[in-house]
């Protein structure tokens, strides 16, 4: 029962649920600006809400990120450039029905069904978190040092040229984690003498390097991109359509919370394996897929937003991200003095009823937000990138002098701007750095609380082998090490290519 | 791999090695201090060695040239191909007038200023021109940065 009061929460105080409308509103303008992402935006909100109290703080984020995964739908549709990663597959359908004149009733179904499977993640994080939490409360050290492996290396694999690239980067995180006075022995590590170091590297002003700046400068390459405008008119979609998509928005959900749980597989994923399915069972669309079907906007659509409960899942019961996005949050639950984890619901289960109840907020929000004004929202997404990026560059400048008010965090933030605009511009995935960093912290408390339990390093990875909770995390790991193999794509290519030729 | 070979990736992933390598000198250095496997030296030792083994594998594996990346034997055209991949000119102006801003900042010209002049400045080089446009939306971004993160989220600017 004491749950369902803390979910009342926000009406005690209205200014969390104006806060919830104006992440939203927010949110969607800066998920439909191509190039703004949403880790861009919350890593460059977590400075700014720095000195707040943790609910308001913790409100606009969950808002934000609502809107911007849904933002993204909008200029795909419109321009056929995505906003956010999660709007990817959304455009492959989304701008054939603009084309045609249609643009207005996409939206509008993509916003309903949007909200739907948003409002399925929220059901199943209320839901599934306790349970999960249970089982959390059960790990060692150990378990939640293998976990945090696990984080990184899905969140490096997926969406990288090769998990190696990953592996090296997330291992470059928790590095640059360990950098400063070490907590038990006060011995320095990687200062090189430098006293600025020993407090080690903050990893906002990290974030806000590697996210935005680097970001920022990538656009600066693909400053050309000109806009196609679209007619958008009849948003508000009949009751009709929405029962007719209905079914399909709730199986893409359901989809979309699971991909979204998983730790690393974020609404981008979820988006593209929903669109797959729709593809693969809608028998007979209207129109094919890829010239305008709207199930290929609905089951995207419904799953990107369904994945945000989804990712939160893990997020709150383990301390381990869902997405970047959640990585970001994660980081900004620790400045506010948290602990994401299984004790985070035994010891502010408030806070976690606070979360469920801002995301059917921000759904609500997102309803009323996304089927009005459309006009004022296409002339605003218009806006060139040359005058956008250096408002973003400058914004990352006062985000990163907020954190401890010294002008050195802007040298480093520029510094991490470099190492991010580097890295994306090779391949190397920025956010398990950022995630290292992050966790860097848990990482090393939990080996070196395990390996002093255990008595000695043989010991301790000999736990590993007699816990079955270790055993199967460890299991994990290796299978996701060993899918990234080349052997294993080559018996996978090998393997499809035979069933193609038996059918 | 080979054909999404990018302008002297074998050059950025050796420098990351270096970095692995320069990294696990260091945590071999700290280990020695106290040489047991809880001890502060531990995690890096063992951090630096998945860089170093890693990079080592992508450096061998990942890293095979196209034969279009072969035919740039030449130094030059492979510093220029380099230079245009990199060192965009758009990119390196921004980022010259971003330390400017900084180094502004650093010596007190005072946040109004030194921001207006940064984005009034890099505004109208990425737009090529429309410097009365480019002012209106650094007033408006101004207007934003001062009347919402100073008068509502109270954040000290630098």
């Amino acid at each position: 029962m004491n749950g369902l009061a803390y979910l009342f929460l926000p009406f005690q105080q209205p200014l969390l649920i104006v806060l919830v409308a104006i992440g939203v509103f927010a949110g969607i303008y800066i998920g439909a600006i191509p190039g703004l992402s949403g880790t861009m935006a919350v890593s460059l909100l977590v400075p700014f809400t720095f000195g707040w109290e943790t609910n308001p703080a913790i409100v606009l984020m969950i808002g934000i990120f609502s809107g911007v995964v849904y933002g993204g739908s909008r200029s795909a549709i419109l321009l056929n450039i995505p906003g956010a990663p999660a709007a990817v597959a959304t455009s492959f359908d989304g701008y054939p029905l603009a084309k045609k004149g249609l643009a207005g009733e996409a939206i509008g179904i993509a916003t309903v069904q949007s909200v739907f499977g948003g409002i399925i993640g929220v059901i199943a994080l209320a839901f599934f978190a306790p349970v999960v939490t249970k089982v959390a409360l059960k790990f060692a050290p150990r378990d939640y040092l293998l976990l945090s492996f696990m984080g990184m290396m899905l969140v490096g694999s997926l969406g990288s040229k090769s998990i190696s690239r990953g592996l090296v980067t997330a291992a470059m995180g928790v590095l640059l984690g360990t950098v400063g006075m070490d907590p038990i022995s006060a011995q320095h590590r990687f200062t090189f003498g430098n006293t600025y170091l020993l407090s080690g590297i903050d990893y906002v002003t990290a974030m806000i390097g590697l996210f935005g700046v680097s970001e920022a400068l990538v656009q600066i390459k693909d400053l050309s991109i000109e806009p196609v405008k679209q007619k958008a008119d009849r948003i508000v979609p009949s009751f009709s359509s929405i029962k007719k998509y209905l079914p399909l928005t709730i199986r893409s959900s359901i989809v979309g919370v699971i991909v979204g749980a998983l730790p690393g597989a974020g609404g981008d994923i979820a988006a593209l394996l929903t669109y797959d399915q729709a593809k693969r069972t809608v028998k007979n669309p209207e129109v094919p897929f890829g010239e305008g079907a709207v199930e290929g906007v609905v089951a995207p659509e419904s799953a990107n937003n369904a994945a945000i409960g989804g990712a939160f899942i893990p997020m709150l019961t383990m301390g381990i991200p869902g997405d970047s996005v959640t990585a970001v949050m994660l980081g900004a639950l620790f400045i506010h003095g948290l602990h994401p984890g299984p004790m985070l619901m035994v010891e502010t289960p408030h806070l976690f009823y606070l979360i469920v109840s801002s995301l059917a907020l921000s759904n609500i929000f997102l309803l009323i937000f996304g089927l009005t004004g459309i006009k004022v929202f296409t002339k605003l997404i218009e806006i060139p990138k040359g005058r956008l990026l250096p408002i973003i560059i400058m914004l990352s400048v006062v985000g990163s002098y907020a954190v401890n008010n010294n002008l050195y965090d802007v040298f480093w933030m520029v510094a991490f701007g470099i190492i991010g605009y580097l890295f994306k511009q090779y391949d190397y995935p920025v956010g398990p750095m950022v995630l290292g960093i992050i966790l860097a912290d848990i990482i090393e408390t939990n080996y070196r609380r395990s390996v002093i339990s255990a008595g000695s390093i043989l010991k301790f990875i000999g736990g590993i082998f007699t816990s079955p909770l270790s055993m199967f995390l460890l299991s994990i790991i290796i299978f996701s090490l060993l899918v990234q193999t080349e052997w294993y794509k080559r018996w996978r290519s090998k393997r499809d290519l035979k069933r193609y030729k038996q059918d | 791999m080979s054909e999404n070979h990018k302008p002297s990736e074998k050059g950025f992933s050796a420098i990351l090695l270096i970095i692995g390598i320069l990294a696990l000198i260091e945590s071999v250095k700290m280990f020695k201090k106290e040489p047991t496997s809880s001890s502060f030296g531990a995690l890096p030792l063992f951090l630096s060695s998945i860089v170093v083994i890693f990079m080592l594998k992508i450096l061998i594996f990942e890293n095979k040239k196209s034969d279009q990346v072969k035919k740039l034997y030449n130094l030059k055209d492979l510093v220029d191909s380099v230079v245009r991949y990199i060192l965009h000119k758009d990119i390196v102006m921004v980022f010259l007038l971003l330390i400017v801003y900084c180094f502004m900042l650093v010596f007190g010209l005072g946040f109004e200023f030194s921001s207006t002049i940064f984005l009034i400045t890099s505004m109208t080089y990425l737009m090529k021109g429309q410097i009365i446009k480019n002012a209106i939306y650094t007033g408006l971004a101004m207007a934003f940065i001062l009347i919402v993160f100073k008068t509502i989220f109270q954040v000290i600017l630098p």
